[in-house]
């Protein structure tokens, strides 16, 4: 067999691409030219070489990365396999609703939300309720502008996971819009890995990133987007209050979690986050200046310094949050809440923004759940 | 007189035997355990491979992430034998989008590369693993893309050539005739390197 010193097929010998009936050919004749030998010995100190420069890195993805390939698997095997917390969401809420409304019952209020109307009668004390079921999470807390006492808001450290596949199902499958209880905002939120660092706050191995931006249907609102992370290597206990400030806050809800009405359950808000567990939560806060209100927290029973929330409205939103934005604007479109606010053109707008980033699959996904969610309601409008 | 824009020689492959999107009939418990396998095998590869086009750690892992997000939309039955070769064309078609938006096909300099060398064990293995990859990198970049291309799934993904061809579009022939003369190329300016050395 005549090869060449320049014979591609050395190098495939080499790196053990020839067949065996090749392999046998090619030892005869590399054994009997001592050039070709040379040749060998040359391609086999550099494959060596550039085995050890290209070594495998043992780079590995983040944990929420991982997080969200598993979120977006167990997606593609259906909802009904998506792990259920409602019952769990119904019983955690009353115990912080429940005082709550009583507080907000007992004092009613001569103050009148402008923007989200609230019962106009009211006690002396010139205190305001918000709306017919002030236990709901999704009603806004009233605020006493008067008094010495800021309110609070105890914010929440877990959500489910099943709203995006219901919400999916309904609109592709059955191309219908989805039922209100079926629309999580908290869990469409935690559904994809977004990140809020405009200021993070570290304490006893946990954080606390914030990101605070115009709320894009409501102006003179603020969306305040809060990111919790529990420490890497060990569960914790983990308190967190928003607290509103009364001079400035004319109304504050945090949005999503909602409950069923008639659940009575007094179970305990859950405190404890596992080791890497994180979740992202949305405040939409009506001000009357920059100043929102300052979060209280504290990690295994230590209370860390309290972070002050203000917006700052020179600084540009981040992909992230102009993403939860939509995330949050969709969940209320379809919940039909404040559709004056939220209509088809401002969440297309939204969609359109988010667009101009670059994309990962899973929010291209959501950007056409989005705008097939309009097709559908117009559709079904014109039948 | 206008001058034509230099077509890239890295061209999408379409994979066109992978294109599997439908109906899944895998048991969903089994099913994930797939799909966390995959991850754990090849994570680590497909950022490594990524790098190679994006430059950057963070990228690398969101294209990564992006690829394997895309395989939770297959069916698995139907990539099953092909996985490795799926994800890295998947995960290669994802990576020149991502220059095509940002514009940037072009070698990177030596604090780029310093900065992807990575970390090692101890400091003299690092300085030592550092220098190579540099080195190796700063040569492949005067490689031509498709030289580059398949020497690095070959080194450093370890591909077969019909793995390569998979991933890549090129013919087995053309893979060796590349990687052939590629590596002869890279052996001079070693070689060079190495005389200047004792000079």
């Amino acid at each position: 067999m005549n090869i060449e010193k320049d014979d591609p097929r050395l190098t495939a010998y080499v790196l053990g691409e020839l067949t065996s009936d090749e392999v046998k050919q090619f030892e005869h004749a590399i054994a009997a030219d001592t050039a070709l030998k040379m040749v060998v010995k040359e391609i086999e100190r550099t494959q060596v070489d550039l085995f050890k420069a290209l070594g495998s890195e043992e780079e590995k993805l983040l944990p929420r990365q991982r997080a969200a390939i598993m979120r977006a698997a167990r997606e593609s095997t259906g909802a009904n396999k998506i792990e259920q917390l409602s019952s769990y969401r119904k019983a955690s809420f009353n115990v912080w609703t429940w005082p709550l409304a009583a507080a907000v019952v007992v004092i009613a209020s001569l103050f009148i939300v402008t923007l989200f109307p609230a019962p106009k009668s009211g006690n002396p004390n010139g205190n305001v309720a918000t709306g017919t079921n002030p236990l709901l999470s999704d009603e806004f807390v009233a605020v006493d502008h008067r008094g010495d006492t800021a309110k609070a808001i105890g914010l929440p450290l877990v959500a489910g996971s099943k709203s995006l596949p219901q919400i999916a199902q309904a609109i592709r499958d059955q191309r219908g819009l989805p039922s209100k209880t079926d629309v999580r905002i908290e869990e469409l939120l935690n559904a994809f890995p977004l990140d809020v660092k405009n200021f993070v706050a570290v304490w006893q191995g946990c954080s606390v990133g914030i990101e605070t931006i115009i709320c894009p249907w409501s102006p003179s609102g603020s969306l305040v987007f809060i990111k919790i992370r529990g420490a890497k290597d060990h569960a914790s206990r983990v308190s967190l209050e928003y607290r509103i400030d009364q001079s400035s806050v004319v109304s504050s809800r945090l949005l999503g979690y909602e409950f069923e009405e008639n659940s009575r359950s007094r179970r305990a808000m859950p405190q404890n986050m596992a080791a890497g567990s994180e979740i992202l939560l949305a405040l939409w806060v009506e001000s009357k200046n920059q100043e929102l209100g300052k979060l209280v927290w504290s990690i295994d029973e230590s209370p860390a310094p309290e972070i002050s929330l203000t917006r700052d409205d020179e600084r540009e939103a981040s992909a992230d949050s102009r993403f939860a934005s939509l995330i949050c604007g969709f969940g209320l479109w379809l919940r039909e809440e404040h559709p004056q606010m939220i209509d088809d053109a401002l969440l297309l707008g939204l969609a359109r923004q988010v667009a101009g980033d670059t994309l990962v699959a899973d929010r291209y996904d959501f950007l056409e759940l989005v705008d097939h969610a309009v097709r559908v309601k117009k559709s079904n409008q014109e039948k | 007189m206008k001058r034509k824009p230099k077509k890239s020689q890295l061209e999408i492959v379409n994979p066109e035997s992978f294109e599997t999107e439908g109906e899944m009939n895998m048991d969903p418990q089994e099913y994930e355990s797939f799909i966390e396998q995959a991850v754990t095998d090849y994570e680590s590869s497909l950022i490594g491979y990524a790098r190679t086009y994006v430059y950057d750690l963070d990228r690398a892992r969101d294209v990564v992430q992006d690829t394997f997000i895309r395989l939770c939309k297959q069916d698995p039955e139907k990539v099953r034998g092909n996985l490795k070769s799926w994800l890295f064309t998947v995960c290669r078609n994802r990576c020149l989008d991502v220059l095509r938006k940002d514009k940037r096909i072009e070698p990177m300099d030596d604090a780029g590369w310093q900065k992807l060398a990575g970390s090692k064990a101890s400091p003299d293995e690092q300085a030592d693993h550092d220098d190579g990859y540099m080195d190796v990198m700063r040569y492949m970049d005067r490689l031509s893309v498709n030289q580059k291309e398949v020497i690095l799934l070959k080194f450093q993904q370890g591909m077969s050539y019909e793995e390569i061809h998979r991933v890549t579009g090129l013919t087995s022939g053309n893979i060796g005739f590349l990687i052939h003369a590629g590596l002869k190329r890279l052996r001079g300016w070693i070689l060079e390197k190495g005389e200047a050395h004792e000079h």
